[in-house]
């Protein structure tokens, strides 16, 4: 911002001004070989987006799985997987200016999202349906949104987040709607995209107000702003509308109403990617956001988010327990995670610098992803042969008939439940923790008693899978064959679940952040705007 | 030798887990084969378990045998630490006892998913004797939930016809109570990290002091929710409901581990965790748990003496009994404590061999109702033996363990409070009315069915373990103070503290193995907690 000022400024004095003040600018704010790798997971997912694209167009049939796609999506996702392991600043730094912050949040994000989007690549292909995900096309708004959710996360100003919020959220509506003659999967898809459009709106105008009062888009500079109802109610408006966009994207109540049906309508391999990482990463990019101060000095944040959390996680809790379908359950269990995360958010916004919050945070949200992640997976795997959108009954007794896949569905699910030693109880653990260290007791109580509401849908599936005879409804899972690599999948995901629960969430012990590092120019340090 | 001092309760706690691991390699088909493996098991447990009895030494209240090893990152304070004292000891003792039994009474009574259900089982134990050997919360935290997960699926998959019911009510009920005492012990442990020069920690011995120095209104809240989470697993007065459904549907094996250690395990919590974290919380809400806890016993018996169905008596008799157990942890003496330990140990082994006589017959018969029944000792006299042997020790016969355990409990609830200690003794004369009843009902009269009088006696393996549970309950009888001097100074420790008000004290005993040559010579290392008085 305060270049393009400048370069206004200059030029009335000479022409060749305002060329060098922008060459300044940009030697400021572009970074060096260096920042290139660092950014590297990005840039090769959308390489092979791109290139996926591409070689899409010499393909006869649209409708047909893309191999070479394929390919390309397993390379970029796994390269994008490694590479943030050996490149990585040691101290955290900041590329275009603060559009770009790489510090251990977003290291873990690149990684748990290049593994989310190589996990949702690799069960595509293992199931009939899943295949339909592999054409070209499709592989490639996977990958851009993959890459999408990447930059958004790491965003440390407001353009750059909003543009990876589009590409992700662009992505995700034809996705939602992905080649289905099914009225219901359209009426889904259309549903997530005007309330999603809404959504984006809301944001631009929650945080075109805050501008207003910090004349900055860096997240940096939203905790100088003093929150009260009479001197400032435009911020306090604004900040509410921001957050209330994003409570959209993560679907907590009561802009939760969308997330039902789209659950349902999309495959299973789908909803896992879109129930998982897109939480995933606008969780954190509410964290980014919290860290900064926004809101400080008036209680209207930690109202909202309690207020928020609290219906979300009884609307989840109560909702999910009158629904038949496993995938709507899952729905309400998303959304009641959803309200969990806001123990951490309460607690950030009533001290910024709460570093259990951050750190609880960062550890439930990974751990849901590994969770639901494997939890749809089996769903998939399940529907395979089977019709889609199964109901409880038709699980009734299938642990007999696939011991494996049963189990590690129970795993997911005690998991998500909370019940030590799996993976899980850790993160709930954490958050009570970092609600208790905010003062919010109510609200931990309040996530406890729910809790125990939705351990019991929890339960009836297990009961279903476990504990009743099957019958005639009874799912036939397919097994051995073609599908001879999925229980291996399935059965990773649930070793690293259960690891994850035994070890404890380590990743987020002491993770570095930093909320902006852009260097001070001199430009700016000698007083000019 | 001090190698094994170091390392014997880790190993108790996951040797039945390597178990589970053999189990799945033997061969599906041979289900005998996996059962004798299953029981090698116990077996193999109950002799390391000796090692505690052989080397515990009786004259300290620490926590003996203890091991401290990281576990999470260092800075969230949470560690793998485990010790016994006197009072754990007792407990984890009666543990590797009753599984070898129950693991040979499963042989008759599980007939389906043998090598599931061993394996649960394993689990089962390893779950128990971590809750009981565990030294930090979260540690505790995690074993005492995993021990509901086999629970929920024994009585689940091999209960009766209404398991479905009976399982979930048992899962809800304990996780509701358990997951409040996660609110507290999340609360402490903040806590204990936000006073100045502490750092955040879960280790019990350092949160003994914490917790004790809070105010009382702090401290109620608190011991509300701990008290809760194990009033339920006891279970308590007004708790209770789940208990009757999960006995009765629970298969004869899940009966037994149910209320000879699962039950113990809310009695434990309170003794180990609510009473000296909040001795003064506890010292206020005394009379309400007493109340509670003497409800319970007349209560228990009154409905005890109403039931037609066999199982369901003896379960009712478990709510009036582990009254008598709360009521005298909350008298706060000497006598109380040692016969609420004593107590618990007794019901789970007079229960216990109840469970399996019930199992017993309705294995032959498939019916508990005591009107099915009645002059079983003319065509079943073994079995009448140990049955009323049985019945002796839960109504508390002189001479039987039972006996010795009422009768502190009694003396103690007297001292405390003249009112209950009248009321609980009239549970004792409302016990001997149903037990009798019940005995009277099934083995003595006439022999008025016709397909009872072709039942078989106890056979020689069934034999075994009824004969094994009576010898012991009459052991207990005779030979009272030599098992309550094992836990007489840690009884005395926690009744000091909570009489003064003053905050628990114990440490960890831990023995390092010493690599010189002049003989290993036991170092005792002070962990970071409190030294003793």
């Amino acid at each position: 911002m305060s270049s393009s000022l400048t370069a206004g400024n200059a030029a009335s004095v000479a022409l060749s001004e305002p060329v060098q003040a922008i060459r300044e600018r940009l030697a400021e704010v572009l970074p060096g070989i260096m920042g290139y790798y660092y950014i590297f997971p990005v840039l090769v997912l959308l390489a092979g987006a791109f290139l996926a694209l591409m070689l899409g167009v010499f393909r006869g049939k649209f409708s047909e799985p893309h191999l070479p796609s394929f390919g390309i999506g397993i390379v970029s996702a796994a390269t994008a997987a490694l590479v943030p392991l050996g490149f990585w600043p040691t101290a955290p730094t900041a590329l275009f200016g603060s559009g770009v912050l790489l510090d251990g949040i977003s290291k873990l994000g690149f990684i748990v999202i290049a593994l989310g989007t190589l996990f949702t690549i690799m069960m595509a292909s293992l199931t009939n349906t899943g295949r339909l995900l592999l054409r070209s096309d499709m592989l490639a708004l996977l990958l851009f949104a993959s890459a999408g959710m990447m930059t958004m996360l790491a965003a440390g100003e407001f353009l750059s987040f909003f543009v990876s919020l589009e590409v992700m959220s662009l992505s995700m509506y034809i996705l939602v709607g992905y080649q289905r003659e099914d009225a219901k999967s359209l009426e889904a898809a259309v549903k997530y995209f005007i309330l999603g459009a809404s959504a984006s709106g809301l944001i631009l105008l929650g945080f075109a107000l805050l501008y207003l009062h910090t004349g900055s888009i860096r997240f940096a500079d939203l905790g100088a702003v003093r929150f009260s109802y009479s001197e400032t109610p435009l911020a306090v408006i604004g900040s509410i509308l921001l957050f209330s966009g994003l409570g959209f994207k993560l679907a907590m109540a009561p802009f939760h109403s969308w997330a039902p049906d789209v659950y349902q309508s999309a495959h299973s391999t789908l909803t896992g990617y879109m129930a998982t990482l897109v939480k995933f990463s606008v969780g954190l990019v509410v964290l980014r956001l919290l860290v900064s101060g926004v809101g400080h000095g008036s209680g209207v944040l930690v109202t909202f988010f309690w207020v928020v959390g609290a219906l979300s996680i009884a609307v989840g809790s109560l909702f999910g327990l009158v629904h038949n379908s496993i995938k709507r359950m899952l729905a309400y269990s998303s959304i009641a995670n959803a309200g969990y995360f806001c123990l951490a958010f309460a607690a950030l916004a009533q001290d910024s610098s709460n570093t259990i919050a951050v750190e609880s945070l960062v550890a439930y949200s990974v751990i849901y992803v590994v969770l639901s992640l494997g939890a749809f997976a089996v769903l998939a795997w399940f529907e395979e042969d089977n019709r889609e959108d199964l109901l409880k009954e038709d699980l009734a007794g299938v642990g007999q008939r696939a011991p494996f896949a049963s189990i590690c569905l129970t795993i997911f699910l005690l998991g998500l439940a909370g019940i030590p030693p799996l993976a899980g109880f850790f993160g709930k653990f954490m958050l009570i923790q970092a609600a208790v260290s905010a003062d919010l007791i109510g609200l931990a109580v309040f996530l406890v008693l729910f809790s125990c509401l939705s351990l019991f849908y929890y339960l009836s599936v297990i009961v279903e899978i476990w504990l009743k005879p099957s019958t005639r409804h009874t799912i036939d899972v397919v097994q051995g064959g073609d599908f001879a690599f999925l229980p291996r999948i399935v059965g990773l995901i649930t070793v690293v679940s259960l690891i994850l629960g035994i070890i404890g969430p380590r990743w987020a012990q002491g993770i570095n952040f930093s909320i902006a590092t852009e260097k001070v120019s001199a430009r700016q340090s000698s007083g000019l705007p | 030798m001090a190698l094994v001092h170091g390392w014997i309760l880790s190993l108790l706690v996951f040797f039945p887990l390597a178990g589970i691991a053999l189990l799945y390699l033997l061969p599906k088909s041979s289900d005998q084969l996996i059962r004798n493996v299953a029981l090698a098991v116990t077996v193999i447990e109950l002799l390391l378990s000796l090692h505690l009895i052989a080397y515990f030494d009786p004259a300290l209240p620490h926590l003996q045998f203890a091991q401290d090893l990281a576990w999470l990152p260092a800075s969230t304070g949470i560690r793998y630490i485990v010790g016994v004292d006197g009072l754990s000891l007792i407990l984890v003792i009666l543990t590797t006892i009753l599984c070898p039994l129950v693991v040979l009474s499963s042989f008759s009574s599980i007939e389906k998913h043998t090598r599931e259900f061993l394996a649960l089982f394993l689990l089962l134990e390893s779950a128990m004797v971590g809750a009981l050997v565990a030294v930090d919360l979260v540690l505790f935290y995690v074993f005492w939930e995993a021990m509901l997960i086999p629970m929920y699926f024994i009585i689940g998959i091999w209960g009766g016809k209404d398991r479905i019911y009976a399982t979930t009510k048992f899962f809800i009920y304990t996780v509701v109570g358990s997951l409040l005492m996660l609110v507290a012990f999340a609360y402490l442990y903040y806590l204990h990290g936000s006073m100045p020069g502490k750092s955040y920690t879960t280790n019990l011995i350092d949160l003994y002091r914490t917790a004790a120095e809070l105010p009382l209104d702090k401290q109620l809240w608190l011991f509300a929710a701990t008290a809760l989470a194990f009033a339920i697993k006891v279970p308590l007065f007004p708790f209770h409901t789940w208990l009757p459904d999960a006995h009765v549907q629970a298969p004869t094996p899940g009966s037994v581990i149910l209320a000879g250690v699962l039950l113990k395990m809310g009695t434990y919590g309170l003794m180990r965790f609510s009473i000296p974290m909040f001795p003064d919380a506890a010292k206020a809400a005394a009379p309400v748990m007493m109340s509670l806890a003497v409800i319970g016993i007349v209560y228990g018996a009154l409905i005890a003496w109403r039931q037609t169905d066999i199982k369901k008596l003896v379960a009712y008799s478990s709510v009036s009994h582990l009254g008598f157990v709360v009521a005298g942890l909350f008298a706060f003496n000497e006598q109380g404590f040692n016969g609420a330990l004593y107590q618990m140990v007794n019901h789970g082994i007079s229960t216990g061999a109840l469970f399996l006589l019930i199992g017993v017959i309705y294995e032959r018969r498939h019916t508990r109702e005591m009107s099915d029944f009645g002059g079983l000792a003319k065509v079943m006299p073994w079995y009448s033996v140990f049955f009323i042997i049985a019945t002796m020790g839960s109504v508390a016969l002189p001479g039987t363990g039972g006996f010795i355990g009422e009768w502190l409990i009694l003396l103690g609830v007297f001292k405390a409070n003249p009112v209950f200690g009248v009321i609980a003794g009239t549970g004792v004369i409302l016990g001997a009315i149903y037990m009798l009843w019940m005995v009277l009902k099934t083995v003595w009269g006439p022999l008025t069915h016709e397909e009872n009088k072709v039942l078989k006696d106890v056979t020689g393996r069934e034999a075994f373990v009824l004969g094994s549970l009576c010898v012991c309950i009459f052991v207990f009888g005779f030979a009272s103070k030599a098992i309550l001097d094992h836990a007489q100074s840690t009884i005395i420790n926690l009744q000091r503290s909570v009489s003064s008000g003053t905050p628990y004290q114990t440490r960890l005993i831990i023995k390092q193995s010493v690599w010189s040559d002049d003989g290993a010579q036991p170092l005792e290392r002070q962990s970071v907690g409190k030294v003793s008085p």
